[in-house]
C-alpha cells in the first residue's frame, strides 16, 4: 500500500513539534524533494537500526556523517525512543564509540514511508517482536500489550520490590499502577509518560511551553476539554490533534465527535501538563469564573457591594430617626438603644448557653470509629480534592507536604492543588523546587482583584477532579484518617448534607498566653457551639478549613464569594439557604494558633469584618431569608452572625461600667433605668461568667484540662477581640475586600536560633 | 528525576497528644442498669410535687397565717427590686445570701402574687418540685427501679419538715433543690465521667453557697475530695487541675463577686460572714446563750439528727464502709458531707455561743444527703440491695414521726410548731404563739399597711427602717410611699433620720423589737415625751406611725431628746442590717 502523503497543515504541526522540542524539522517524503527541509534517507545509515525497532519506535536513522548519527523521530517527547536510539547507537559495532546521536523531527507518515522503502512492508500482524527488540527481563505472565511493570523494570525505572508493593496497593485501592508509582515518587511523570505511550501504542507529547493552535482550540468547548481532559493542539484538513491524559474512551470520543468530523489523533501527555495548558490557555476565562461566577449567577449573594440600595435607604432612615431622637429626647433615645443592646446581649447569651450545654456530653458530631475506618474498602474511595491556598508561605511547605502525605488515603486518589498567587514567586519557586509527585498540582492564580483566599479557591475548584473537596491551610495538620471518615460519613448521611465540617484546634496552644486563649476559644466553638448548631439544623458558619464539600454541590452553589473575607461563614449560610445541610464530624485538624498579637489582631479583624459582610449580604432581603431558612434559624443567624456586633458594643459598655464605678456619674445611672439595669447587671455578672465558663467547658470537653485555668482569664481576650472588631468594622468602610494576611510559621523558632 | 517521597504516618489511633481521656473515678464507666426516668415522667413528678406543696403551703401560709418572717423579708426585698421608686437591685441586701431573695424576683414581678403572699408557697413549691425530681433521678442513677424508689422518694417528700419548708417561702427549699441537682450531677459525673455533669455540679454548688454561706465549706470539701479521688486513680496533674477549675470556678466566681459587691457597696468585704443573718429563730433567746459545752452541743446534734434525718445514722456509716471496703470515693463524699454539715452546725453554735443556732431546719441538707448516701449504699451492696432498701424505707418512715414530734417540741425552730398545729387542727394560727417566742400571723402588718395606704399621699413620705418594717411595706403594695434605706443609701437615710422635718411626713417604727434604727435614734418615741413635735397617728401591737411636722418646732429640744446611735451596719450598707424583729 502506498502511503498517503502528509497534509500541509499536518506538516506544520510537526514543524511546531520540532520547534517546541528545539530540534530540526525534516521532510523525508521523496515526493517533496524540493522542500527546503527535505532530507534524503541514507539506506546505510537506516540499516544501522533493526527495522522492528524503527517501526515500533517510529524513528529512522537518516544519515551518519562525521561521527554524527542523525535519527528522525515523529515524537520528540518520546524520551524512551530517544534513549533507545542512543542505546542502539552505542552498542552498534558499525558506529564509532565517539559518535553522537542527533535527533530531528519528521512527520510520522514520512517516517513510515522511509521505513517501508528501506525495510520493506511490515509482515502484517502489526505487532512487534518483543524478543528481538526490547525484552530482556523475565517477567512472569507477560502478555502483549506489555505490562507496565515489566516495562518499568526493563527500563530500570523501578525495582521489583517497588512494583510488587505498588501491585499490592493496586489490589487494595483499585488505583492504576502508574498512578500509584508516580504518587509514591517511584517514577516521575516525565519518566512514566513514554512508557505509558509505549504501552498504549500512542504518540507522546511534552506540552511544556507548548502553544496550541488557536484554530484547534476553537473546535471543542472548554468544559469538555476540562472534563475529558484533553487539549486540541493542532488541526489540519483531516485531523484534529489532541493532547490527552489517557486513552480516549468511547463516550469521550463520541462527545468530541459531536463538535468535529475530523479524524482524532491523540497524543499522550501528562494530566498535569494538560491542566497547566488549559489554565494557561483559558487564563482570562478561569480568572473571570473565579471572580465573577457568584456575582453573575447569584448577584444578591455576593459581597461585592457592601450594602445594597435597600440597606442604604434603611440605614439612612435609621440614622435620621436616631439623630432626631437624640435631639428631641436624647435620654430616652439612648435608653432605648441601651435597652435594645441589652436585650440582644441577653438573648445571645441564652442561645449560646443552650447550644453549648446541649452539646456537653452528647456526641452531636458524626462519630466514625477506628473500626469503621479499618473496615473501609479503599477500592470504593473516590478521588478527593484538597485545595491548599498559599500566600507567602514557602516556609511552611515542608510541613504541609508532610501533613498531606500523612493522610491515610490512597495518594493516587488525592487531587491536591497548591494555590499560589502569581505575584508570590517565592512560594511558586519553592513548590517547584520540591519536585512533588503529580497528585500535588501547582496552580498559579492570576494576579487580579480581589486578591483573596476565596478567589484562589474558586480558581482551584475549576479543575478539581474530586468527588469531594476540602480546603486545608498551609499549616494544617488534619487527623490522618479524616478524609476516610468523611467518605464514610457521607455514605451514611442524608442526601441534603453537602458539607461536613471537621473540628479545628491548635497544635501550638502551649506557645504563649494568646495561643492558649485562642485554643480555649476554638475548643468551645468547634467542640460545643458548632455541634450544637448542627444538631438543631441551624446554619453553621463554616470554619476556614477542613470543611469537606460535595464538589458538584459546591459548584452548584456558586462556590465561595471572592469578595467576602470570611467566605467560609458566608458559604455555610448560603448552603443552608438553598436547602442543604452541614454536619460536624468528630475529627480534628490542627492549625497554627496566632502567637503574635499584631498578627492575631489582623486575622481577627478580618474575621469580624467578614462576619459583618456576611450579615449584611444575607440581610439584604430579611423576609426572603426568613422564608428560606425558617424563623428559628433566622433568629439563630441574628444571634450568631449578628452577634458579631457585640464585640463592637463591648468597649462602650465596659467604659460606661468603669466610669460609673469610679465616678458614680449620674448620666450613666440615667442610661440604665431599673429593668435595663437588671438586664445589664445580668450581662455583666452572669453572662460574662457564662461565656468564660463556656471556654472552660470547651477545654474539658476536648480533654484539654491543662488549658481550663487560662480560660478563666478570657475577659482580657475579649478586650483584644473588641480592638480587632473595631479595626475590622472601620476597614469595612475603606477597604471592604482587603484580605488581612495572617503570617504563619510563627510557632517555630527563627532560623539560626538554637 | 525522582520526586519527593515521604514516610507515611500509621493510620488509626489517636492523633492529639495533648488530649487527656477523662479518668473514671469508679472502677470503670458504669452504665446504670436502670434507665433514668423519661422527660414526661420527670415532668409529672415535678408537677405533682409542686401542686401538693403549693396547695399545702398556700393553705398554711395564706389561710392559716403561719408566715415565717425571714421569708417575708426576702419577698419584700424582691418586691422592692421591682417596685421601689426608683427600683434598685441593692434592695436584695448584702448580708443575706442573695439567692434567697433573687429566687422571688420572677413572682414578685406580679404584684398580687407578692402582696397576697402567694409567691411564698409557690416559689418554694417550685423548688421543692425540683428537689423531688432530682432525688428521683439520683435514685435511678443508683440503679433503684421505679417501684423501689417511689416509696423512698415519698418517705422524703412527705416528711413534715420537707412539707413545711416546701410551702413557707424559706430558703431551705431553694438550697435543697440546688443540693439535689449538685448531688445528682456529682453521682452522674462519677458514673459516666461526662464533663457536663461536672459543670452542673459546679454550677449547683456555686448557687448553693449563695443560699447559705455554710455551703462554702461543702464546696471546698467536695473540691478537695474530687482532686483526691482523681489523684488516687492516677489522673494526670492537668486533669486534676482542670477538673477542679471546672468544678470550682463558678463557686469561686460567685464568692469573689459577692466580696466585691460588699467591698464596693458596704465597705466591708467579709461583713456578710460575720453578720447574724437569721431573724426568725429563737427570737426570745430562750436557753440559747452562754458557753456551750462540747457534750451539750453533741447531744443537741444527736437530737436534731434523730429528729430530722435518722436515716443518717445508718446511711453515713454504710457509705463510709463502702469507701473503706471498696475504695469507692462517692461513699466517702456523701458520708463526709453529712458529717461536715453536722460539724458546721456545732462549730457555728459553739463559736457564736448560741445554742439557738442548732435548729431543726439546719439539718435538712443532711437529710437529703443521707437519702442519697443510702441509695449509693443500695447501688454498691450487690447482694444486699433489698435489705438496704428496706432499712432505708423503714428509717424514713420512722423519720416522719420523729420529725413531727420534734416540730412540736424542739426548742429552736422557725414556727414549725405552728405549722404542725395548723395541720393538725385546721385552724387559723393568727395571733397564736409558737415555740421560740413567735407571735404567729401578720395582722399588725396588715393593719398598719391599710392605714398607711389610706393616710399617706405622695412618694417617699414615710421614713422607715425597711429591715424592720418590711411586712408593712409589702402588704401596702406601695413601696414608693416609703423613704427606706435602699432608695438613696444609708448615708442619706441617716441624714433624713436626723432631720426629717420637711423631708418626710411620717416615721414608721417597729417598736416590738430592738433593732429598729428609728427607734434607736428616737428612743423616746414610744413614751410620752416625744421629740420635736412628733406625734403618733397610728399604733398597733408592733408598729408606730409617727407624724412629722413640716418644721422642727423645738430644734434644741430635738437635739436634746435624740441620740445618735451607732448604726447596726455601716452607713453605706442599704438595707443590710441584721434585722431583729423581736417578739411578735
Amino acid at each position: 500500500m502506498t502511503p498517503a502523503t502528509v497534509a500541509p497543515l499536518s506538516r506544520d504541526f510537526y514543524r511546531r513539534l520540532a520547534e517546541h522540542a528545539g530540534l530540526d524539522y525534516v521532510v523525508l517524503d521523496p515526493e517533496l524533494h524540493d522542500d527546503p527541509d527535505f532530507v534524503s534517507v541514507s539506506p546505510l545509515a537506516a540499516r544501522l537500526f533493526e527495522g522492528e525497532d524503527c517501526r515500533y519506535r517510529r524513528m529512522i536513522p537518516v544519515s551518519y556523517v562525521e561521527n554524527t548519527l542523525t535519527v528522525a523521530v515523529a515524537q520528540p517527547s518520546d524520551r524512551v525512543a530517544r534513549q533507545i536510539a542512543t542505546g542502539l547507537a552505542a552498542v552498534s559495532p558499525a558506529i564509532a564509540a565517539t559518535s553522537t546521536v542527533r535527533f530531528v523531527v519528521a512527520p510520522e507518515r514520512d517516517i513510515e514511508i522511509a521505513i517501508e522503502e528501506i525495510f520493506g512492508t511490515d509482515d502484517g500482524d502489526g505487532e512487534r517482536d518483543e524478543a528481538s527488540v526490547l525484552t530482556k527481563v523475565d517477567w512472569p505472565g507477560q502478555h502483549f500489550p506489555p505490562r507496565l511493570g515489566g516495562l518499568l523494570l526493563e527500563y530500570e525505572l523501578a525495582t521489583q520490590d517497588q512494583i510488587e508493593a505498588a501491585l499490592e496497593e493496586q489490589l487494595r485501592t483499585a488505583c492504576r499502577l502508574s498512578e500509584i508509582l508516580v504518587a509514591a515518587g517511584v517514577v516521575s511523570e516525565e519518566e512514566l509518560l513514554p512508557v505509558l505511550a509505549e504501552q498504549f501504542g500512542m504518540p507522546v507529547i511534552d506540552l511544556t511551553g507548548y502553544e496550541p493552535d488557536p484554530a484547534a482550540l476553537e473546535v471543542l468547548p472548554e468544559p469538555l476539554m476540562r472534563r475529558a481532559p484533553c487539549v486540541p493542539i493542532a488541526i489540519d484538513s483531516e485531523k484534529l490533534y489532541l493532547a490527552v491524559a489517557d486513552r480516549l474512551d468511547e463516550a469521550t470520543t463520541a462527545e468530541i465527535l459531536q463538535y468535529t468530523d475530523l479524524e482524532l489523533t491523540p497524543f499522550l501527555a501528562s494530566a498535569n501538563q494538560i491542566e497547566d495548558l488549559l489554565r494557561l490557555t483559558f487564563r482570562a476565562r478561569y480568572s473571570d469564573i473565579a471572580v465573577n461566577e457568584l456575582v453573575t449567577n447569584f448577584p444578591e449573594e455576593a459581597a461585592n457591594r457592601v450594602v445594597s440600595d435597600g440597606q442604604k435607604a434603611f440605614l439612612s432612615i435609621f440614622v435620621v430617626i436616631l439623630l432626631a431622637g437624640l435631639i428631641i429626647a436624647p435620654l430616652v433615645t439612648l435608653i432605648v438603644l441601651v435597652s435594645v443592646a441589652g436585650a440582644f446581649y441577653t438573648l445571645t447569651t441564652f442561645y449560646k448557653f443552650k447550644l453549648t450545654y446541649d452539646s456537653l456530653g452528647y456526641g452531636y458530631e458524626i462519630a466514625i470509629s477506628d473500626e469503621m475506618v479499618a473496615a473501609l474498602d479503599e477500592r470504593d474511595l473516590p478521588v478527593f480534592t484538597v485545595l491548599v491556598p498559599l500566600y507567602r508561605e514557602a516556609a511552611v511547605l515542608g510541613a504541609l507536604v508532610e501533613g498531606i502525605h500523612s493522610l491515610d488515603y490512597p495518594q493516587a486518589k488525592l487531587d491536591i492543588r497548591l494555590l499560589c498567587e502569581e505575584d508570590d514567586e517565592e512560594t511558586v519557586e519553592a513548590v517547584r523546587a520540591l519536585h512533588l509527585p503529580p497528585q500535588f498540582k501547582l496552580v498559579v492564580v492570576p494576579d487580579a482583584q480581589p486578591k483573596t483566599k476565596p478567589k484562589a479557591c474558586n480558581y482551584g475548584l475549576i479543575q478539581a477532579r474530586g468527588e469531594y473537596l476540602v480546603i486545608f491551610d498551609a499549616e494544617d495538620r488534619p487527623d490522618p484518617d479524616q478524609l476516610k471518615k468523611v467518605v464514610i460519613a457521607y455514605g451514611n448521611a442524608e442526601a441534603s448534607v453537602v458539607c461536613i465540617q471537621a473540628k479545628l484546634n491548635y497544635f501550638n496552644a502551649e506557645q504563649n498566653l494568646l495561643t492558649r486563649w485562642f485554643c480555649t476559644e476554638y475548643s468551645m466553638w468547634f467542640d460545643l457551639l458548632l455541634p450544637g448548631l448542627a444538631h438543631t439544623n441551624a446554619p453553621i458558619p463554616l470554619g476556614g478549613t477542613s470543611c469537606h464539600f460535595v464538589t458538584a454541590s459546591l459548584i452548584e452553589l456558586g462556590a465561595w464569594d471572592p469578595y467576602n473575607v470570611t467566605e467560609d461563614a458566608d458559604l455555610g449560610i448560603r448552603l443552608h439557604k438553598y436547602g442543604f445541610q452541614t454536619a460536624m464530624i468528630d475529627s480534628t485538624t490542627f492549625e497554627e494558633a496566632n502567637s503574635d498579637l499584631n498578627n492575631w489582631i489582623r486575622q481577627r479583624s478580618r474575621w469580624i469584618k467578614g462576619y459583618i459582610q456576611t450579615w449584611l449580604v444575607h440581610m439584604r432581603h430579611p423576609g426572603q431569608l426568613m422564608r428560606q431558612i425558617g424563623v428559628r434559624n433566622f433568629i439563630s443567624f441574628q444571634l450568631l452572625i449578628g452577634g458579631t456586633f457585640i464585640f463592637l458594643l463591648n468597649p462602650i459598655f465596659w467604659a460606661l461600667t468603669t466610669l460609673f464605678f469610679f465616678t458614680q456619674a449620674n448620666f450613666v445611672r440615667d442610661l440604665f433605668p431599673s429593668f435595663v439595669f437588671y438586664a445589664a447587671a445580668f450581662q455583666l455578672f452572669l453572662a460574662n461568667f457564662l461565656f468564660m465558663y463556656f471556654s472552660v467547658a470547651g477545654c474539658i470537653q476536648r480533654g484539654y484540662f491543662g488549658l481550663a485555668k487560662y480560660a478563666l482569664f478570657s475577659p482580657i481576650y475579649w478586650g483584644l477581640m473588641s480592638v480587632a472588631a473595631w479595626k475590622g468594622f472601620l476597614q469595612l468602610f475603606f477597604r471592604p475586600f482587603y484580605w488581612e494576611k495572617t503570617v504563619h510559621g510563627l510557632d517555630r523558632p527563627p532560623e539560626g536560633s538554637s | 528525576m525522582a520526586t519527593t517521597t515521604l514516610p507515611r504516618r500509621p493510620p488509626g489511633g489517636r492523633f492529639d497528644p495533648r488530649r487527656i481521656e477523662a479518668t473514671h473515678l469508679g472502677a470503670a464507666v458504669h452504665e446504670p442498669a436502670v434507665r433514668p426516668p423519661g422527660r414526661w415522667i420527670s415532668l409529672g413528678i415535678f408537677a405533682i410535687a409542686v401542686v401538693v406543696y403549693a396547695v399545702v403551703g398556700y393553705h398554711v401560709t395564706v389561710d392559716q397565717h403561719v408566715v415565717v418572717f425571714d421569708a417575708l423579708d426576702r419577698l419584700t426585698r424582691a418586691y422592692q427590686v421591682w417596685y421601689n421608686d426608683p427600683p434598685k437591685l441593692a434592695a436584695i441586701g448584702f448580708s443575706f445570701p442573695p439567692l434567697t431573695t433573687l429566687v422571688f424576683l420572677p413572682l414578685a414581678l406580679i404584684k398580687p402574687l407578692a402582696t397576697g403572699l402567694v409567691a411564698l408557697p409557690l416559689t418554694t413549691a417550685l423548688f421543692s418540685g425540683l428537689t423531688i425530681l432530682f432525688l428521683d433521678r439520683t435514685l435511678a442513677r443508683c440503679e433503684m427501679p421505679a417501684f423501689l424508689r417511689i416509696p423512698i422518694v415519698l418517705g422524703f417528700a412527705l416528711n413534715p419538715m420537707t412539707v413545711f419548708y416546701s410551702g413557707n417561702g424559706m430558703s431551705e427549699a431553694v438550697y435543697l433543690a440546688l443540693l439535689s441537682i449538685t448531688l445528682y450531677s456529682a453521682v452522674s459525673w462519677y458514673e459516666t465521667t461526662q464533663p457536663r455533669f461536672l459543670f452542673a455540679a459546679g454550677f449547683g454548688v456555686s448557687l448553693l453557697l449563695l443560699t447559705r454561706y455554710g455551703f462554702i465549706l461543702w464546696a471546698a470539701l467536695l473540691m478537695v475530695l474530687i482532686g483526691a479521688a482523681l489523684l488516687r486513680r492516677n489522673a494526670q496533674r492537668e486533669e486534676v487541675e482542670g477538673s477542679i477549675v471546672a468544678f470550682a470556678a463558678p463557686a469561686v466566681y460567685a464568692l469573689v463577686l459577692w466580696i466585691l459587691f460588699n467591698t464596693l457597696i458596704v465597705g466591708d468585704p467579709f461583713g456578710w460572714l460575720t453578720t447574724n443573718t437569721s431573724q426568725a429563730v429563737n427570737v426570745t433567746g430562750m436557753a440559747s446563750g452562754g458557753n456551750l459545752g462540747f457534750l451539750h452541743i453533741l447531744s443537741r446534734l444527736v437530737q436534731v439528727t434523730l429528729a430530722v434525718f435518722p436515716l443518717g445514722i445508718i446511711a453515713v456509716p454504710a457509705a463510709l464502709a463502702i469507701f473503706v471496703m471498696r475504695r469507692d470515693a462517692m461513699g466517702l463524699w456523701l458520708g463526709a458531707l453529712v458529717i461536715l454539715g453536722l460539724a458546721i452546725m456545732g462549730i457555728h453554735a459553739a463559736t457564736a455561743h448560741r445554742e439557738g443556732l442548732l435548729t431543726l431546719r439546719d439539718a435538712m441538707p443532711m437529710a437529703l444527703t443521707s437519702v442519697v448516701a443510702a441509695a449509693w449504699f443500695y447501688r454498691s451492696a450487690n447482694g444486699l440491695r433489698l435489705l438496704a432498701w428496706g432499712a432505708t424505707l423503714v428509717v424514713l418512715m420512722i423519720g416522719l414521726f420523729t420529725a413531727y414530734g420534734a416540730m412540736k417540741a424542739y426548742p429552736f425552730q422557725s414556727q414549725e410548731q405552728a405549722f404542725v398545729r395548723a395541720i393538725r387542727t385546721g385552724h387559723d394560727q393568727e395571733g397564736t404563739n409558737s415555740i421560740g417566742g413567735f407571735k404567729v400571723g401578720i395582722r399588725n402588718e396588715a393593719q398598719m399597711a391599710r392605714y398607711i395606704n389610706q393616710a399617706v399621699k405622695g412618694r417617699h413620705q414615710v421614713l422607715t427602717d425597711n429591715a424592720q418594717t418590711f411586712g408593712v411595706i409589702l402588704l401596702s403594695g406601695r413601696p414608693r410611699l416609703f423613704f427606706d434605706r435602699i432608695i438613696r443609701g444609708d448615708g442619706i437615710w441617716q441624714e433624713v433620720l436626723a432631720k426629717p422635718y420637711g423631708v418626710v411626713s411620717y416615721l414608721l417604727v417597729n417598736y416590738a423589737g430592738s433593732g429598729d434604727l428609728i427607734r434607736a435614734h428616737y428612743p423616746s418615741l414610744t413614751g410620752n415625751r416625744r421629740p420635736g413635735g412628733l406625734s403618733v397617728v397610728f399604733r398597733d401591737d408592733r408598729y408606730l406611725l409617727v407624724k412629722v411636722p413640716a418644721k422642727n418646732p423645738t430644734p434644741a429640744a430635738g437635739r436634746a431628746t435624740t441620740r445618735r446611735t451607732s448604726p447596726v451596719v455601716p452607713p453605706s450598707a442599704p438595707g443590710s442590717s441584721a434585722p431583729k424583729v423581736g417578739a411578735q
